[in-house]
């Protein structure tokens, strides 16, 4: 799976999430630029890309992430791509 | 315990265990050095009466800056690195504060030598001054003197004696919010390793510097303690190196409550309360974390601390159990005043029987053991993430943009974060949410800038006009946002 694609498939678990298909979503992209993106619904974009991406993250693994780069560096990382 | 005595049992200690979050323990020798080159520059450049105000980021050097002040006698105000430029100057108009500590000054007093000089401390100067939301757009400076934390620390010695010089401490909590104090003082009276936490949303984080630092206990919020125990947190993660939990500033409520018994059962968790005009707390409540601990799904606050006073008030003092009232409180921990604001000062006080009591606004009753249960709020007052918020407060800030013709804020409840803010804002002028925001982060703080913001033509009112609340929430609540 390349960088595009697993990009593409977070911007629309993030739009279902946020009920909000307007939002675009790129490799800077982070908390501070969507609204409603706080604590509760962090965990629940994290279990959503979990289980979309049949990945597990660890906890150091999610500390460090800062923005939807980071996670999808992550992501490729899991995957083995 | 008096407060210089504090201080000087800790500077006599071996060694100053301070880390921060990256593990790198700052040596004893470095810490000392900084900690002597800012009380030399307070001393030489201060009068012992005058006031100073700390606004750099929460770390070490923070700390070593309240620290110095509360050893020399100097009052301190807490700020934030990041606040707005206007609020910095209302306090300073309130306090006239002398010296601002941000990062050029800190640099300035790390670069230069400074001259010795001859230092008689005011110790009835206040030990603090922290400012809370005011319902007109005006914040309020409370005064808090070192009699009244002389208590606190008292009890704090008294209730965790079980800590020890081999504990760690996460200072979660930034130092604008009283609770904080909570670590600072109990690594100056055990003597425990203290490390600073990065934590502000991302409870991923906070779970791993739990983990990662072997951290034993914890001074939070209930809404953190609720995100450490999702499920989504917890299943990968490690809290047994925490033996003590202390969990106040909001609401602990009953789904917490049965998520603590699930999963912290070894724990001692305790649910403590008090208003920031109370010394930080006022009542403490170590958990049996069994259905004792609750009635009516409400849990028990505890009973009042040393030498406070409580009582149950609606129009006299109530003595009966279970009947509700206003929950005073009076005792060595109050506040000595909200500074420069007599008018508020003294409706915050009511004097029965020749004893001074602070109205707290919340509705409360007592039980026949004696503890009490927190069930409401006589005012527009919420907690959002340990925070104090006026929503009157918030409205009158966001009408003072050109661009906006009237905004109401509702609150609106939930189990796990405790309080969203909504604002029903109507415009004069076209202007997109985003923007809105922007602007609001120029005269609000983080945690007041509303969850959402709704873009309205009006209102609804109720028979006699007034704008009815209630039905905002219904309808938004309706629509399952």
């Amino acid at each position: 799976m390349t960088e595009v694609e697993v990009l593409k498939i977070q911007e629309e678990i993030i739009r279902d999430l946020f009920d909000d298909d307007s939002i675009e979503v790129t490799l800077s992209t982070n908390a501070d630029d969507v609204d409603d993106w706080d604590s509760l619904s962090h965990i629940q974009l994290i279990s959503k890309i979990e289980t979309h991406f049949k990945v597990r993250f660890a906890l150091g693994e999610l500390q460090s992430l800062k923005n939807v780069g980071d996670m999808t560096n992550l992501i490729l990382k899991k995957l083995g791509s | 315990m008096q407060i210089s005595k504090l201080f000087q049992d800790r500077l006599d200690a071996s060694s100053f265990s301070l880390s921060d979050i990256e593990g790198k323990l700052h040596s004893e020798n470095e810490v000392r050095e900084k900690y002597i080159k800012i009380k030399s520059y307070f001393k030489s450049h201060l009068h012992p009466s005058e006031i100073i105000a700390i606004k750099i980021v929460k770390d070490i050097d923070y700390l070593l800056c309240m620290l110095a002040s509360m050893e020399l006698g100097i009052t301190y105000i807490p700020m934030k690195d990041d606040y707005p430029l206007n609020r910095v100057e209302q306090i300073q108009k309130l306090t006239e504060f002398k010296l601002l500590i941000d990062g050029d000054k800190l640099n300035e007093i790390y670069s230069t030598n400074h001259e010795q000089v001859n230092w008689s401390p005011i110790f009835s100067n206040p030990l603090y001054i922290i400012f809370t939301s005011g319902s007109t757009g005006e914040p309020k400076g409370v005064v808090i003197s070192r009699k009244a934390a002389a208590n606190y620390i008292d009890q704090l010695k008294l209730h965790f004696d079980h800590l020890s010089s081999d504990d760690n401490l996460l200072q979660i909590t930034q130092f604008t919010f009283d609770i904080s104090l909570n670590d600072v003082f109990l690594f100056l009276l055990k003597n425990c390793k203290l490390y600073f936490s990065k934590f502000s949303t991302d409870i991923f984080n906070l779970a791993y510097e739990i983990e990662e630092y072997k951290i034993n206990f914890i001074n939070t919020v209930p809404n953190n303690l609720s995100m450490l125990l999702n499920e989504h947190i917890i299943s990968r993660s490690n809290y047994s190196s925490v033996h003590t939990w202390m969990i106040g500033g909001a609401r602990f409520s009953a789904g917490l409550h049965t998520e603590c018994v699930k999963h912290l059962k070894l724990s001692k968790i305790y649910n403590v309360y008090g208003p920031t005009e109370c010394t930080i707390y006022s009542h403490f409540k170590k958990l049996n974390l069994d259905p004792t601990d609750l009635i009516d799904g409400n849990v028990s606050i505890g009973k009042p601390l040393e030498n406070i006073k409580s009582c149950i008030y609606e129009s006299e003092i109530i003595k009966n159990s279970f009947v509700r009232g206003e929950l005073l409180l009076g005792g060595l921990q109050l506040m000595d005043e909200y500074i420069k604001n007599p008018t508020k000062t003294k409706s915050a006080f009511l004097e029965i029987d020749n004893v001074k009591y602070y109205r707290t606004g919340d509705i409360s009753y007592q039980t026949e053991s004696g503890e009490f249960h927190i069930v409401g709020r006589l005012d527009d007052t919420i907690k959002y993430r340990g925070y104090r918020i006026n929503l009157l407060d918030i409205d009158s800030y966001i009408q003072k943009l050109d661009y906006v013709r009237d905004c109401v804020s509702i609150a609106v409840d939930d189990e796990l974060l405790e309080n969203k803010t909504i604002a029903y804002i109507i415009l004069k002028e076209e202007r997109l949410v985003k923007e809105i925001k922007k602007d609001l982060m120029s005269v609000l703080l983080d945690y007041q800038i509303p969850s959402k913001i709704i873009i309205t033509q009006s209102y609804p009112v109720n028979t006699s006009g007034k704008v009815c609340k209630k039905t905002l929430k219904e309808n938004f609540l309706a629509k399952g946002k």
